[in-house]
Formats: structure tokens, C-alpha cells, sequence
């Protein structure tokens, strides 16, 4: 038993939470990028 | 959008693309390049690899738990905005890297250890309980309102979870039980193989890296926030 299975799964779980939250941060500057354009094209409108 | 939170916004992307890639690297030297440990010496001599990434989340979540209280001081004495971004982001940050040494350590421990726990040992017990207020912090944020009451609590929950800190890092070298001690620092049984070292100092250079650029792209985030909520509130 000298570890490699547990190595991979480690390495493969640290990766999965970077991955996660980079991927939750671009979510949210595109969502919250298009808000701000409809918000903003409704005030001009105004 | 603002031209200078679309400059921040795009920083943020290079800087952490730059530590991404670094931490790979490191994830590659670590596993293909650096020296292993004597097999007759560990159990699972492969599984060491692990502190190559391990380590470096350690040192990431404590940075995260420091910006977590400046930050918390700050919106103390000055209800700064930026106090308070500097809450979230410490809190989001210090539970990603927090929640990485807490799932990878147990993998190590259950294959070296032959059990993934040991609470008898202080240093893993603070340590969980580090990152258990980073979850209880960023639940939170998201669960309640946002307002002064809510950030008055939440930075009072980060200044007293930040003593876990010191706690934890004094355990690491006088109430040492079962975790391995300090190997960066050479002394009696204790040091590291100079390629391992480099090869972590590499490993910790690209997490800071990445630590700024996610930092400054949650930062960004907690603007852009800011920003739709003023724009929703013009419109209504």
C-alpha cells in the first residue's frame, strides 16, 4: 500500500474546490454584469 | 460597468490564471519530480506527495482567516465598506482553502495513520473548528439580510474565531501529538530534502499568487454587487 489511490483523490478533490469557486466567481461577474446593463438601458430609457 | 472595475475584473482573471497554472506545475513536480520519503520509514510513502498542495492551503487559509480579521477590525472602528469586503472575502477564502486541508489530511491520515481523525490532537480539532466558523460565516452572509446588525455579528463571530489561529499555530510546535511538525524550519528530526523544498516554496509562491487573484476577483464581485443593488434601487 504506498498511497497513490489516496494521492489522486486528494489532488482530485483540491482541484474540484478551486474549480468550484472560480467557477462560482465567473458566474456571478456575468449575471451580475448583465444586471447592471438592463438596469442601466431601463434608467436611459426613463 | 465601470471601466475601472472592468481593469480589476480583468487583473483578477490574469492573476489567477497565472497561480492556477503554478499550483499545477507544483502538482506535477510534486508527484513526478521531487524525491520520495524513505518507504521504509512511512506507511504510505507515495501519499506524502499530498503536502505539496496540502501545506500550501494550510498557509493559504491562514492568510484568509488575517484578511478576515483586519477586516473585521476595520468595519469595527470605521464601518469601512471595504472592512467588510475584506470579511467576505476572508470568510469565502478561508472556507475554500480551509475545506482543502481538511478533506485532503483525513485521505493522508486514513492510509499513513490508519484512521483519518485523531481528537486527541489539538492542532487538527482548531484547525476544523478555523474552518467550521468560515462555513458558519459564509452560510450566513447568505442566509441573512444584509444590514449593520447583520455585519455587527458577523465580524464580532470573525474577530473571536480569529484566536483559533495562534491556537493552532502554537499546537503545531508545543502540543504536537500525532500531526508532523514544522519541516521548512531544519532542527533535531526535523527538515527537508532541498529539491522538497523547492519545490514546496514553489507550491507556496503560485497559492499566494492565486490568493490575490481570487481575492481581488471576489472583491470585484462584492462590488459588482454593490453596484446592481444601487442601479435596482435607482430603477424602483
Amino acid at each position: 500500500m504506498s498511497g497513490t489511490t489516496e494521492l489522486v483523490m486528494a489532488y482530485g478533490i483540491m482541484s474540484a474546490i478551486i474549480a468550484f469557486y472560480v467557477n462560482h466567481l465567473r458566474s456571478r461577474i456575468v449575471f451580475l454584469s448583465s444586471k447592471i446593463s438592463e438596469y442601466s438601458t431601463s434608467i436611459e430609457e426613463e | 460597468m465601470h471601466p475601472d472595475l472592468s481593469v480589476r475584473i480583468r487583473n483578477g482573471i490574469i492573476v489567477t490564471s497565472i497561480g492556477i497554472l503554478g499550483i499545477f506545475c507544483t502538482a506535477i513536480l510534486g508527484i513526478f519530480y521531487a524525491p520520495g520519503v524513505d518507504p521504509m520509514a512511512w506507511n504510505a510513502p507515495e501519499a506524502q506527495r499530498i503536502f505539496y498542495w496540502h501545506v500550501p492551503f494550510a498557509w493559504s487559509s491562514f492568510l484568509a482567516f488575517c484578511m478576515l480579521f483586519i477586516g473585521a477590525l476595520s468595519w469595527y472602528r470605521n464601518r469601512s465598506e471595504w472592512g467588510w469586503r475584506w470579511v467576505s472575502t476572508g470568510s469565502d477564502l478561508g472556507l475554500l482553502f480551509g475545506a482543502g486541508v481538511v478533506t485532503s489530511g483525513p485521505i493522508w491520515g486514513s492510509v499513513e495513520w490508519g484512521v483519518p481523525w485523531d481528537w486527541g490532537d489539538l492542532r487538527l480539532n482548531t484547525f476544523a473548528l478555523l474552518t467550521g466558523v468560515a462555513l458558519f460565516l459564509v452560510l450566513s452572509r447568505r442566509s441573512q439580510p444584509d444590514g449593520q446588525e447583520t455585519r455587527d455579528t458577523l465580524a464580532a463571530i470573525g474577530l473571536f474565531g480569529f484566536a483559533l489561529v495562534p491556537i493552532t499555530a502554537i499546537a503545531t510546535t508545543l502540543y504536537q501529538k500525532r500531526h508532523p511538525g514544522i519541516v521548512v524550519v531544519d532542527g533535531d528530526g526535523t527538515g527537508l530534502d532541498p529539491l522538497m523544498r523547492t519545490v514546496l516554496m514553489f507550491g507556496t509562491v503560485s497559492f499566494m499568487v492565486l490568493f490575490v487573484g481570487l481575492s481581488m476577483l471576489s472583491d470585484s464581485v462584492l462590488r459588482l454587487e454593490d453596484t446592481a443593488e444601487k442601479a435596482k434601487r435607482r430603477l424602483d
